[in-house]
């Protein structure tokens, strides 16, 4: 069939226009990578040299089996036990700090807003404590246990301390999401009416928003089991602690152990805040 | 490429969501198509048009009867023979099988699958063949200027209508195509419906459609199927198909009836007059 | 007859149960740790960390220091960038096996792959680093590895759901032509889900120039193995300027992936 052109011949073009666009890109990814990647010293062989491979294979090899004799497994299943409590203290004190920011950097309850625009002071009030939650999550908690090991030695304090800090940083902006985000008109109701901030507080929004707030604040805890771990690395004691000690020592069966207690403990968590939340629906 | 005969043998589907005793989607349905025949499908809402195509597409299993192409029946080959069978197929879902950031170049080409040895398909990701017979398969539709567009850039009419030009690139002997009209306006819809029964015509194909504009299925089809709760009611010409038939198909549906009444009754077009010169011949 | 509204402290109540092992656990843990809590926050102590916090307001700003601190922020920079892009590809590589593509898919490999990527998130950044420090020696390349370690295994995830929870109606059109799985999933599932999977990368790279600048302090190079360097040998300036680079990387990064995730959903 012959095409017969036409006097009016719209001729989109054959070549891909985006083609000479992705090359571009792709060249300039490149050229990002290989600095990148040579600055991250990444030499994957290394793990193939002679010395390097010997020191692996010994290891590994000890992880089969693992470290099971009975004072080890006393050993571990009591810093297992330290590293919950001290995410469990830890994550107390944060919701101790944490609620009175809360309270005091939250519009549902402010008293100035109800007659229109919130007054200045309270408004700088309210920024001010928001900047310091920011703060306080700002500075991961590996930092502030290594300060505070410092100033008040190794050990849990540490460890309690520094998940205190951050994670009153964490709750206390997502309380405050949680409470912005929720109902007000029960709350301002009752203000108006003239009820003081801690009444209202307590008969309209805290039981408006118990769910959410409970919630988030279970999934806190189970992360403050795994930071807590992380957190003994640098001697805040707990199960992180004895694993960096047992490889310190290559000592692989007794790491391979941890390293499964450790996977059930995280497991165990995760069905218990699953269903605590669950019995709170 | 030559039509396939399909038939369909008493067959009953129900939906895979659906409880064993409700009504079933196709009820003891026998029905046999004739290669290179153009058909429509009719019938209110809830007839089962769509799980007619579905089964005559080998999509959708049925709890009884047997399914055949060019006759063999459908759901006792292999699994590999059916694979085989189905690149022979073509399917246009109601709503634009189309990935939203997908250009519509590689829409198209992504029909052309069966056809496309492993090698060739991915070359076709990173720079598109064939682009002269996408153009030209666009052409049919109004929308070559479109090729290299974002599926999300288009409107709910182009997208349909780049949705049927899949049909010109796909291999296929048989194309099912569901509704292929819900967003047209009438010019465009006249349009659509006349390249795809010509291309089909020239192609040999058999082509199987549904249609709730019930006038352009009568004036346009050899052969209309009445389908409603999932029996058939009719098969008959176009031409035979009277207002009498229409109401007693339609019962208690009248409302969707009215509303295709409203389009005008399609003339013959000649075939779309912009031809397109691909390089220099 | 009216019915007296249960009262919650029942025995039988599941919350009362909840919240009385709440209580428990939290006064055990208080006593078992033995925190001397009263010694930690005493005056002594506090003046400690007074001093301590205020020796950390007066950052060494030396051009010789800076440009270390540089070099340091950069190898930070791109242990997480290149931590992020490998897990990025291998997540996608073990979340198609961990996939149902669709109903009724026998997907023979999801248990299998859905364990491994479950073992790779459990194990925190940290403990990998430690692990491959053994076998790869000091430096940013194990802070790299344990990072894509740890987020193949969380990206893998929600890679994963993203393309079981996807719109299948491209894919299918291409399944009832026949085509193979792979190239259903290249030409109709990956293009559907990869915005959603970029925005969870960039998303990841946040929170991974924060994992990558602490990994240092356990030898994985980058600017917290100068922090640990340098507060243990209690140089208090150095440490403030550390810090404030750390800060200030965590906002560059922050920004940038803002920002990509504008231009991709664009």
């Amino acid at each position: 069939m012959r095409l017969i052109p036409m006097a009016r011949i719209n001729d989109p073009s054959l070549r891909d226009p985006a083609w000479s666009r992705r090359v571009f890109w792709f060249v300039v990814a490149c050229v990002i990578l290989w600095p990148a990647l040579v600055s991250t010293e990444f030499r994957p062989w290394v793990f193939f040299e002679a010395e390097n491979l010997k020191v692996t294979t010994h290891f590994l090899a000890e992880f089969f089996p693992p470290a099971l004799n009975l004072e080890f497994l006393e050993l571990v299943a009591r810093e297992a036990w330290r590293t919950v409590a001290i995410a469990t203290a830890g994550t107390f004190l944060a919701l101790l700090f944490a609620i009175p920011l809360t309270l005091l950097s939250t519009t549902v309850l402010s008293v100035s807003s109800l007659s229109g625009r919130m007054r200045a002071l309270p408004f700088v009030v309210r920024q001010l404590i928001r900047w310091l939650l920011i703060l306080l999550r700002s500075v991961p908690e590996l930092i502030w246990a290594l300060v505070f090991v410092r100033v008040v030695g190794l050990g849990p304090a540490a460890g309690v301390l520094a998940i205190a800090l951050t994670y009153a940083g964490m709750l206390g902006k997502v309380y405050g999401e949680i409470l912005e985000s929720g109902e007000r008109e029960p709350a301002t109701a009752l203000l108006r009416n003239g009820a003081g901030r801690i009444q209202t507080f307590f008969f309209s929004v805290l039981p408006g928003n118990a769910t959410e707030l409970t919630s988030y604040t279970i999934y806190r805890w189970e992360c403050a089991i795994r930071a807590s771990t992380v957190l003994g690395f640098v001697g805040a004691g707990g199960l992180g602690q004895q694993m960096d000690n047992s490889m310190r020592m290559f000592n692989g069966s007794e790491v391979a152990t941890m390293l499964i207690v450790f996977i059930l403990l995280v497991g165990l968590a995760d069905l218990l805040s699953t269903w605590m939340r669950r019995a709170l629906q | 490429m030559s039509g396939l005969r399909v038939a369909l043998n008493g067959v009953t589907a129900r939906h895979p969501a659906a409880t064993a005793q409700s009504r079933p989607a196709i009820d003891a349905l026998t029905l046999s198509i004739e290669p290179g025949e153009h058909v429509a499908v009719i019938g209110p809402s809830g007839a089962g048009k769509t799980t007619l195509l579905q089964l005559l597409g080998a999509a959708l299993r049925p709890s009884q009867g047997a399914v055949t192409l060019d006759q063999e029946s459908v759901w006792a080959l292999s699994t590999r023979q059916l694979q085989r069978q189905r690149g022979r197929l073509f399917y246009a879902p109601q709503s634009p099988p189309l990935p939203p950031r997908q250009r519509v170049v590689v829409s198209l080409l992504a029909a052309k699958l069966p056809a496309l040895s492993l090698w060739r398909s991915l070359q076709n990701l990173i720079y598109p063949q064939h682009v002269d017979e996408v153009v030209k398969a666009l052409a049919q539709f109004d929308l070559q200027e479109k090729i290299w567009e974002r599926v999300d850039r288009l409107s709910g009419g182009e997208r349909q209508r780049v949705g049927l030009a899949r049909a010109l690139l796909a291999p296929a002997g048989l194309w099912l195509i569901d509704e292929p009209l819900s967003a047209l306006d009438p010019t465009r819809a006249r349009q659509a419906i006349a390249t795809l029964l010509r291309e089909a015509r020239a192609k040999g194909v058999t082509l199987v459609t549904t249609l709730h504009q019930v006038n352009v299925a009568t004036a346009q089809f050899p052969r209309v199927l009445g389908l409603r709760e999932g029996k058939l009611v009719f098969d008959l010409p176009g031409h035979e198909v009277t207002p009498e038939r229409l109401a007693h198909l339609y019962a208690q549906f009248e409302y969707e009836l009215a509303q295709v009444e409203a389009l005008v009754a399609p003339e013959e077009l000649p075939p779309a007059k912009r031809e397109v010169r691909v390089g220099c011949a | 007859m009216m019915t007296r509204p249960r009262h919650w402290l029942r025995l039988d109540s599941s919350v009362f149960w909840v919240l009385f092992g709440t209580i428990a656990l939290i006064v055990l843990s208080f006593w078992s740790l033995d925190l001397q809590l009263a010694r930690v926050l005493s005056l002594e102590s506090l003046a400690r960390m007074g001093k301590f916090l205020g020796e950390l307001l007066s950052p060494n700003l030396e051009p010789v220091f800076l440009s270390k601190l540089l070099r340091a922020s950069l190898e930070t920079l791109a242990m997480s960038a290149v931590g992020t892009l490998l897990a990025t590809i291998f997540g996608l590589l073990l979340a198609v096996p961990a996939s149902r593509s669709f109903a009724g898919d026998p997907a023979r490999w999801r248990f299998l792959t859905r364990l491994l990527l479950n073992a790779l998130r459990a194990i925190p950044e940290l403990v990998w680093a430690a692990l491959l420090l053994i076998s790869a020696g000091l430096g940013p390349f194990a802070g790299t590895l344990a990072l894509a370690l740890h987020t193949t295994g969380v990206l893998g995830r929600l890679f994963a759901e993203s393309i079981e929870n996807s719109p299948q109606n491209a894919a299918t059109a291409l399944r009832v032509q026949g085509v193979g799985e792979g190239r259903v999933f290249l030409y109709a599932t990956l293009p559907t889900v990869s915005p959603q999977l970029m925005s969870y990368a960039l998303y990841r790279w946040e929170n991974n120039i924060r994992a990558a600048a602490v990994l240092g302090v356990v030898g994985g190079g980058g600017l917290g193995q100068m922090l640990s360097f340098h507060m243990g040998l209690f140089q208090m300036q150095e440490t403030s300027s550390i810090l404030a680079a750390m800060i200030l990387l965590v906002i560059l990064v922050d920004t940038l992936s803002y920002f990509a995730r504008r231009l991709l959903s664009r």
